[in-house]
């Protein structure tokens, strides 16, 4: 993840609605998941942080974060 | 093992890309349902869980623009091998048809509102008049919102508001199905809106594949 330019408000929101979707939602097949809770957890606390921080960004003309 | 990415209806060719780990996509049908998987040796490791899972998305995604309809299915579901596949999938046939027609020329669009920033007083006001004029403001802002999610619910074919994770504040998060043939009047009523309302920040993202409504009712 390049730190030069922070990345737009829409391409984070963009990261965690993919996110939510493939980890958290589809067609369940039997239930018996191979990933460990307390890594989809990690995946999640980081998403959540994410999301708090661009929640406080006021979106400029083009999406960018103004400040 | 085998990691399935999706159920697909009327699958022309695979996508060219690899699936999980570098290895190949395979197809496998029962009845008009095609399963679209890759072998691996082991699940994703909490290091690669998120470029795994990114990857899964990506395959997922390939895969609507060439089927008539597909059932994403969840990252890190797993069976055995083929013989349980077609198991798996010989035990829910009906239902697998009854989704695909549900999402078929669909893709879902999710939808999130939520307050810019706290508005700077321009005069002195006293407490009440602060604490009226932010409760008023309050009320506009959720009628707006409602209007929002309707306007967009009714070029919708079904509306989901289970919830993803949430931002701080948020007022709305939704996910929308929507005909293709109507993304683009989606995209316009959410410009629009978001245009008129300079103190909501509101982020529209998709099209997805339509991982919200796939799932079967508990």
């Amino acid at each position: 993840m390049s730190t030069v330019e922070a990345p737009s408000l829409r391409e984070q929101v963009t990261l965690i609605d993919l996110v939510d979707r493939v980890l958290n939602k589809g067609v369940v097949l039997t239930g018996d998941l191979t990933l460990a809770v307390a890594d989809v957890d990690l995946v999640y606390v980081g998403l959540r942080v994410l999301l708090a921080s661009v929640a406080t960004l006021e979106p400029g003309p083009e999406g960018a974060p103004a400040t | 093992m085998i990691h399935v990415y999706a159920f697909a209806e009327e699958l022309d060719e695979l996508p060219e890309s690899a699936g999980l780990d570098g290895a190949p996509l395979e197809r496998r049908s029962v009845d008009g349902v095609t399963a679209v998987f890759s072998r691996r040796a082991a699940p994703s490791s909490q290091e690669s869980l998120r470029d795994d899972a990114l990857a899964h998305g990506a395959v997922v995604d390939a895969l609507m623009e060439r089927a008539t309809a597909v059932l994403p299915v969840r990252f890190g579901e797993v069976v055995a091998d083929e013989a349980a596949l077609d198991a798996s999938v010989e035990a829910r046939v009906a239902t697998f048809r009854r989704a695909f027609e549900d999402v078929r020329d669909c893709v879902e669009l999710a939808l999130r509102v939520w307050a810019a920033a706290a508005p700077e007083a321009e005069t002195p006001v006293t407490g009440a008049d602060y604490l009226g004029a932010r409760a008023a403001e309050e009320s506009q802002r959720r009628a707006a919102v409602d209007s929002l999610d309707r306007d967009v619910s009714s070029l919708a074919r079904a509306v989901s508001l289970r919830g993803g994770t949430a931002a701080p504040g948020e007022l709305l998060g939704a996910a929308y199905l929507v005909p293709r043939r109507r993304l683009d009047d989606a995209r316009r009523v959410v410009q629009a809106f978001a245009d008129a309302h300079e103190g909501l920040t509101v982020v529209f993202t998709g099209p997805w594949p339509p991982f919200s409504f796939v799932e079967e009712p508990a």
